[in-house]
């Protein structure tokens, strides 16, 4: 077909098509074994054993009991452990040191 | 017949060579610059992936297929989009390259094109192909698996609605 029958104008692509392309290329295809040793990782790291995690969950059971008293709920204490109450500043705030039990 | 392997430098010297061909009928389908230039990016990431089990000799083919299947999938996308939101489609046309380019040159610019948004899908591809690939009917009949005559007959009718819709617009 010769020039004289084009109906359209052909434009410029955008520049810089090429690096654009190299660009994409590149972050697309990351080698399998990275990909592979990135899941491995995460796997690890979130199935791993933590030696404090029982301490944050005690801590956790704490911070509740001192909330549910200050909020007016019954709170019974499990057998054997102890709320022993802690200097605050404020007279809004009261702190217990929750001791005993499971620890 | 060469072997299947498309070799780095094979890749770059067909986007070279293909890129402002190509470019030209993504814009045709999606209406946007960038938009154009991804659905080409897509179509060479394609090839490359697929580089083992393709011929360096029906990469040609393989790319403007791919450029038109993409182009159309972004098309319908589009217009879903625009449906859902109730927005007008855009047309974003390229800044002008000529000084002497006026308001009158960029409203039929609009015109033409939105008349070929408007064209059934059947002779928009063959024309579209048919402007931008400089391949003979026959080669664009083999890509499209069509006669070479309904190559010629679809031109025909597209150019002829197009000239029919201009006119009375």
């Amino acid at each position: 077909m010769s020039t004289a029958d084009k109906l359209l104008r052909t434009f410029n692509p955008p520049a810089g098509g090429w690096e654009r392309l190299v660009q994409r290329r590149d972050k697309e295809s990351w080698p399998m074994p990275v990909t592979a040793l990135a899941c491995a990782i995460a796997v690890v790291v979130f199935a791993f054993p933590w030696p404090y995690r029982h301490r944050i969950e005690v801590q956790a059971n704490g911070a509740r009991l001192v909330g549910e008293r200050s909020s007016g709920t019954t709170v019974r204490m499990l057998d054997g452990q102890q709320a022993i109450a802690l200097p605050s500043g404020d007279p809004n705030v009261r702190l217990y040191w929750i001791a005993g039990g499971a620890q | 017949m060469s072997e299947p392997g498309i070799t780095e430098r094979e890749w770059q010297q067909l986007y070279y060579r293909l890129e402002r061909p190509l470019y030209n009928l993504a814009y045709r389908y999606v209406l946007q610059q960038q938009e154009a230039q991804d659905t080409v990016h897509d179509a060479f990431l394609q090839l490359w992936a697929r580089r083992g089990r393709i011929r360096a000799d029906t990469a040609n083919r393989y790319l403007w297929v791919s450029v038109l299947n993409l182009s159309r999938k972004r098309r319908r996308w589009r217009r879903t989009k625009a449906f859902l939101s109730g927005a007008e489609v855009l047309l974003e046309l390229p800044a002008p390259d000529s000084p002497e380019s006026n308001a009158a040159a960029a409203q039929e610019h609009r015109q033409l094109h939105l008349a070929i948004d408007r064209l059934p899908e059947k002779l928009r591809g063959v024309l579209l192909l048919t402007e931008f690939a400089e391949m003979p009917h026959q080669s664009i009949a083999e890509l499209l698996s069509i006669p070479s005559g309904t190559v010629a007959s679809r031109r025909h009718l597209a150019l002829k609605r197009l000239h029919a819709e201009l006119k009375t617009d």
